[in-house]
C-alpha cells in the first residue's frame, strides 16, 4: 500500500512535468495538442475508492491548470472522466475479467481492450477540454477536428508510454 | 441527511468539483490569469529558460540571419534619414522632443502557438521597466501586448489569442479595420471591417495604425493573402503574418513616453460626452 502511494505520487509528478515541459512545447499546429497527463487517471487501480478517484482527477486537472494559467479548464475535463471511469470500465470489461484484474494495463487486459477503454475516456476528456477552450459553438466543425486529431495523438503517446513502462516490470 | 450524503457522495463530489471548475472558468478573466500566473510562473519560467536557451543554441544560424537582415534594414533607414535631415539639422531641433518610444530587449522564454488562447513569457519584468499594456514587437512585426509582470518575467497576450484585437490598416489606401485571430492557423490573421470601396490587391501591405498608445504607427504586420465579402458592405482580409510565431526568439517591449498624456486628453473627451 505504502509502495503504491509512492509509485503513484511519482507517476503524478512525472506526468505533470512531462506535460508541462515536453508536450506543451511540441506545438505542431492548432489541431494537434496531446494531453498525455490523463494517463494518470487511466492507470489508477480499479480497487480505488470512487471518491478518491474523483479527488485525484480534480487535483491533477487543477495542477495542470495552475501551471498553465487556465483555471478550471483541465479540472472540469479531468473530473468528468474521473467520474465516468467506473462506468466505462463496466461497459468494456467482461464479467470474468472484471473480477480478476485490478490494474488497467495493456499487459493485463490486452491492447484491444486498452485502446477501447482509454480511447473512449480520452475522447470525452478532449471533447470537454477543447469545447471549453474555444468557449463557443461557432465554427464547431474545426473544434471537432481538433478533438479527434488530438485524441488520436494522445492515445498514441499513452499506448507508447504504457508499453515502455510495462516492459520494465 | 448525513447518511444520504454518504450514500451519494460520489455524485455530490462530482457535482462539487464540476461547479467549482466551471465557476473558475466562467469568472476567469485576464486579471485572474495574471494573478495566478504571477504566483506559479516564476518557478516554471526558470526551467523554461533553460530549455529555451538550449533551443536557441540550435537555431543560432537562423537567428543570426534575421538579425543581419534587420541590421541592414536599419542601416538603410539611417542613411535615408541622414541624407534627408541636413536642412533640419541646421535649425537645431531638440531631438529629445521627438523621441516618443523606447525599446526594451527581451528573450522569449516560453511561447505557445497551438492553443486557442496563446501567451508568451519574456525574461524581462517589472525590475527592467516592463509594465502591463506595453506593446511587444519582433523584428518582423507586432507580437502582442504585455498582460502582467513579475519581478523578472512578463506574460504577454500573443496576437494568436482569440481575445486579442488591434487596429490595422492597408498601407496603400489607409483604410483601417480590426485585426484578430480565428484560432486555426498560426500564420494567418483576419482583418475585418474594411469598407468595400477600398481597392485591395493580393500582396498589399498591412501595418499598424497608431490609434492606440500600444504600438507605434506604421509597423509592418503582414500582407494580404486573400479576401472575401463579409456580411453587407465590408471585406474581410486574410493577412499572412511576416512574423513566424513558432520561431520567436527575441522581441522588443515598447514603452510610449506620451502614453499618459494621450490617455489623459482622450479621457477628457469621453468625460464631456
Amino acid at each position: 500500500m505504502k509502495n503504491n502511494l509512492l509509485k503513484y505520487t511519482f507517476i503524478f509528478i512525472a506526468l505533470v512535468l512531462v506535460q508541462q515541459f515536453v508536450f506543451n512545447n511540441i506545438e505542431l499546429n492548432t489541431y494537434m495538442n496531446p494531453y498525455v497527463y490523463v494517463l494518470f487517471i487511466l492507470i489508477l487501480p480499479f480497487t480505488l475508492n470512487k471518491s478518491l478517484l474523483l479527488l485525484l482527477s480534480f487535483v491533477l486537472g487543477a495542477t495542470i491548470d495552475l501551471l498553465s494559467g487556465t483555471l478550471g479548464l483541465h479540472s472540469a475535463a479531468c473530473t468528468l472522466i474521473g467520474y465516468l471511469r467506473p462506468f466505462v470500465h463496466a461497459i468494456f470489461t467482461s464479467r470474468e475479467d472484471f473480477e480478476q484484474e485490478l490494474v488497467p494495463t495493456i499487459a493485463t487486459y490486452g491492447l484491444a481492450w486498452f485502446v477501447r477503454y482509454s480511447g473512449f475516456l480520452i475522447v470525452i476528456h478532449h471533447w470537454v477540454l477543447f469545447t471549453l477552450e474555444s468557449f463557443t459553438f461557432e465554427n464547431y466543425g474545426t473544434t471537432i477536428i481538433r478533438i479527434l486529431l488530438s485524441s488520436v495523438l494522445t492515445l498514441f503517446f499513452v499506448i507508447l508510454t504504457e508499453y515502455a513502462f510495462s516492459k520494465q516490470k | 441527511m448525513l447518511r444520504f450524503l454518504i450514500k451519494y457522495q460520489v455524485i455530490f463530489l462530482f457535482l462539487l468539483f464540476e461547479v467549482l471548475s466551471f465557476s473558475l472558468l466562467v469568472n476567469g478573466s485576464y486579471f485572474q490569469r495574471a494573478k495566478v500566473v504571477s504566483y506559479t510562473s516564476d518557478m516554471t519560467n526558470v526551467i523554461n529558460g533553460h530549455i529555451t536557451s538550449f533551443l536557441q543554441y540550435l537555431h543560432l544560424k537562423e537567428i543570426n540571419a534575421s538579425l543581419a537582415e534587420e541590421n541592414a534594414r536599419l542601416k538603410n533607414q539611417l542613411d535615408w534619414y541622414l541624407s534627408k535631415d541636413t536642412l533640419v539639422k541646421k535649425s537645431s531641433i531638440d531631438s529629445t522632443r521627438g523621441l516618443r518610444y523606447s525599446y526594451i530587449m527581451a528573450d522569449v522564454v516560453n511561447n505557445s502557438t497551438s492553443k486557442q488562447h496563446n501567451y508568451i513569457t519574456l525574461n524581462r519584468g517589472r525590475g527592467q521597466g516592463v509594465r502591463p499594456e506595453m506593446g511587444v514587437l519582433s523584428s518582423d512585426g507586432i507580437v502582442g501586448v504585455v498582460l502582467s509582470t513579475s519581478k523578472n518575467y512578463a506574460t504577454v497576450v500573443s496576437m494568436l489569442n482569440l481575445n486579442f484585437k488591434v487596429s490595422a490598416r492597408l498601407k496603400r489606401s489607409g483604410y483601417f479595420g480590426s485585426l484578430s485571430w480565428d484560432g486555426k492557423d498560426a500564420r494567418f490573421m483576419n482583418l475585418s471591417d474594411i469598407p468595400q470601396q477600398a481597392k485591395i490587391k493580393i500582396g498589399d501591405t498591412i501595418e499598424t495604425t497608431g490609434y492606440s498608445t500600444i504600438f507605434p504607427e506604421g509597423v509592418f504586420i503582414g500582407v494580404v493573402d486573400s479576401y472575401k465579402v463579409q456580411g453587407g458592405n465590408f471585406f474581410q482580409l486574410k493577412v499572412r503574418l511576416k512574423c513566424d510565431f513558432k520561431r520567436l526568439r527575441y522581441v522588443h517591449v515598447i514603452s510610449d513616453f506620451r502614453k499618459t498624456e494621450k490617455e489623459t486628453i482622450e479621457s477628457a473627451i469621453s468625460n464631456e460626452e
